[in-house]
């Protein structure tokens, strides 16, 4: 991996999303998230991308939600990631994946298309929607962020299909949401280190109090560990081709769940060592932790994957847990 | 934020290889070893299991060469060391040397004393004790008051250190002791080689709360110790412990003590009637996957020289957890266990054992402190 093109990336994600943290989606950004190549970046160079490793094309993301940006960025890099392995070419965006059924869709009304995708006998089918503007029933996650219902219409037969499982292919989706846990923990640690400097009780700065420093001290323990697990996840998606799904899935389950444990200390930290500020509608703690609260249960909920995963334990214990985990490591990218 | 990198490590075909070598050595050498024995973790004692181990050069793995070593990379020892904690493996004759003494001595130790000491340890032969803590000084290392004088032919040792584990197996132990006049409060320390079978040792068991011994209470009454008993500098002792503490942080040891429970509870739960409630098993994978490769990042990094003293602080501090949270979680996805004698044995141990993760190689609150001052709040 190219190092200075990851700090590249960040560097550019970072000049672009802060102080553009907001309640609803910003066309305004989005444009400019567009120029930037962002949503396209999971492609390969002859589909319109950069050819960039799945690392730096989800660093934009991990920036975004560090800024509590509301854009349905990563929702348009899997989209175009899912419909280039499909042949469907490259999609304008903003678009996203859905579930055919009852789930929200995330951004729905804004979305200029929806890759609508069912369940198929050894795949996933894909068929493209524009549905119109009156079909959208709206909706929000508990960040305020837009989670539409599409209003039933006539079943469409798929235009398309992959071949992926299609708990793969949930896997995938629930990855995003880890990248963004990872991103906005770290902002709340980081949150959460300047105010304890800043603010004083007592004649001291709170950080100079032992039990706000061991609260600081499980935070960033927690952080550490989002971070690899979304770091694991992104890394098990670049070698999906190599390594197959029977690692890919195990692994982005566990670190979505493990991502998910963090947001819930995080959030639960945060807010107790900030205090009633932090509880407060203009202070910009609850744009992050109201949006972990949410992607915890996205893709996936915590005990839906928790029960997977379980699962996955229960069958692989044949021969031990131990060989079905270390079978999990990965390898270099071909 | 001053928070540390976790970079992950990539496999290559090499250390598969190794890995599933061990793997296979570990399965025909086990096969006997009833779990509840298995339980034990590392603190499990079999010299001639650790004399084997040394023969195929899974020992000392990263010393060099011309002291009996293997000059292989810390994520090889690491890969090793894991394999041998996820079996459960009788390790704990070897255990201190490889992971903490000959790092120690290869850094600090005179050319004589590698010499002589770690083809030993690499053979699996020399085993040793963590002489730090004594019955007024745990945490607070700094107050320790065991002391060695200086005298013409060497030193006088005099003191008790407590709860030196396996003391009573012991070829050496290296005491951390005053040597010189504090002239701060981390000065005059010295760290000594003791060889345990000098006269004026005495090493009394100390039982713990499974009624099990493996540490011990050691008295020092003015043994004469060579002037070549000196580890290091004198004056240094401070610094180098804190070196040899990061040693001893740094490893899978400090996630994997419990492993065997989860593989117990995973055997039992497929003979289990009915959907017991398994989320919680999920998370534990969860937590268990990612903590691999955490420590297996923190292997890569002593591998290329760093010392993440900070990234080994944090992955001993959830590594703790996850270790004691083991028995809780077996508690509650189980039903009932009572009828399987093994796995109840098994349970016991765990449960018996775990508090004592978050207290040896130093206690949760202490950690804590050191990732504060990583996060420059101290
Ligand atoms: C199984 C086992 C094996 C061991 N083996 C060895 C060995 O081989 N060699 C050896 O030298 N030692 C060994 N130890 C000792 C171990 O290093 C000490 O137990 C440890 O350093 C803590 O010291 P203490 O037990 O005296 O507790 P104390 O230091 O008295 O601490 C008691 C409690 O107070 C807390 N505390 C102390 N200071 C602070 C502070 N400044 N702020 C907040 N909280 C604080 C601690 O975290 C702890 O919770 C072993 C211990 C165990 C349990």
């Amino acid at each position: 991996m190219d190092s200075s093109t990851y700090s590249m990336v960040l560097e550019t994600s970072e000049k672009l999303f802060a102080g553009r943290g907001g309640e609803g989606f910003d066309p305004a950004l989005w444009s400019a998230a567009e120029e930037a190549g962002f949503p396209l970046a999971l492609l390969s160079e002859e589909h319109g991308g950069f050819g960039f490793s799945a690392r730096e094309a989800f660093a934009p993301v991990r920036v975004a939600a560090a800024c509590a940006v509301a854009l349905p960025l990563g929702e348009t890099l899997l989209a175009n990631w899912v419909a280039s392995q499909a042949g469907l070419g490259t999609l304008d965006g903003p678009v996203a994946l859905a579930w055919s059924g009852v789930e929200a869709v995330p951004f729905g009304r804004h979305l200029r298309r929806v890759v609508c995708l069912s369940e198929l006998d050894g795949g996933v089918g894909l068929s493209l929607l524009h549905p119109a503007a009156e079909l959208w029933h709206p909706g929000t996650n508990h960040a305020g962020e837009e989670r539409d219902m599409l209003i039933a219409t006539e079943p469409v037969a798929p235009q398309a299909r992959v071949a992926m499982s299609p708990v793969a292919l949930r896997a995938v989706m629930s990855t995003l949401r880890t990248v963004q846990m990872a991103g906005a923990i770290e902002a709340v640690a980081d949150m959460c280190l300047r105010y304890c400097n800043e603010r004083e009780q007592f004649g001291r700065p709170l950080g100079k109090f032992q039990a706000i420093q061991h609260q600081l001290a499980i935070l960033a323990t927690h952080s550490c560990a989002a971070t690899v697990a979304a770091d694991m996840a992104v890394a098990a998606f670049e070698t999906l081709a190599t390594q197959g799904e029977e690692v890919f899935i195990p692994t982005a389950a566990a670190a979505k769940l493990r991502a998910a444990e963090a947001a819930t200390a995080a959030a639960s930290i945060a807010h107790q060592v900030h205090g009633a500020i932090g509880f407060s509608e203009e202070y910009p703690l609850h744009p992050l932790t109201r949006r972990l609260w949410s992607w915890r249960d996205e893709d996936g909920s915590e005990s839906q994957w928790a029960a997977y995963l379980a699962n996955w334990a229960q069958t692989h214990s044949e021969r031990g847990l131990w060989p079905a985990l270390t079978a999990c490591d990965l390898a270099k990218v071909a | 934020m001053a928070l540390p990198t976790f970079p992950l490590e990539t496999k290559t075909p090499a250390q598969e290889a190794l890995r599933d070598e061990v793997r296979a050595f570990l399965a025909e050498a086990l096969s006997d070893l009833p779990a509840r024995e298995r339980a034990r973790s590392w603190t499990g004692f079999d010299a001639d299991f650790s004399k084997k181990l040394g023969e195929r050069g899974w020992l000392g793995m990263t010393l060099p060469k011309e002291y009996g070593g293997h000059d292989r990379s810390a994520v090889d020892r690491h890969i090793v060391v894991e394999e041998l904690l996820a079996a459960g493996a009788p390790v704990a004759a070897h255990w201190i040397a490889d992971r903490q003494s000959a790092p120690l001595i290869l850094r600090h130790g005179t050319e004589e004393q590698r010499r002589t000491i770690l083809p030993r340890i690499a053979a699996g032969t020399c085993f040793f004790g963590i002489g730090m803590s004594e019955a007024g000084s745990g945490s607070d290392l700094a107050s320790a008051r065991t002391r060695a004088e200086r005298t013409a032919d060497g030193y006088v040792l005099n003191g008790t250190k407590l709860w030196t584990t396996y003391a009573h197996k012991a070829h050496y132990m290296i005491v951390f002791c005053r040597t010189g006049q504090a002239e701060s409060r981390y000065g005059g320390f010295s760290q000594v080689l003791v060889d345990m079978s000098l006269p004026g040792i005495s090493v009394s068991p100390v039982l713990d709360i499974a009624g099990e011994h493996h540490f011990n209470e050691v008295s020092f009454d003015n043994v004469l110790l060579p002037p070549d008993a000196l580890l290091g500098k004198e004056g240094d002792g401070w610094a180098q412990v804190m070196s040899e503490l990061a040693f001893e942080r740094s490893g899978p040891d400090r996630f994997l003590s419990s492993f065997v429970l989860v593989d117990e509870l995973l055997r039992c739960l497929k003979r289990m009637p009915g959907p017991a409630e398994t989320s919680d098993l999920g998370r534990m994978v969860a937590r268990l996957m990612v903590l691999r490769q955490m420590s297996l990042s923190v292997a890569g990094r002593l591998a290329r020289g760093e010392q993440p003293v900070l990234a080994a602080a944090i992955v001993k501090d959830l590594g703790a957890l996850f270790e004691q949270d083991v028995p809780e979680i077996a508690r509650r996805v189980l039903r009932e266990d009572a009828s399987d004698l093994e796995y109840a044995a098994v349970f016991r141990r765990i449960l018996l054992a775990a508090p004592s993760f978050s207290l040896r190689g130093g206690t949760r609150e202490i950690l804590r402190g050191i990732i504060a001052r990583g996060l420059g709040l101290r």
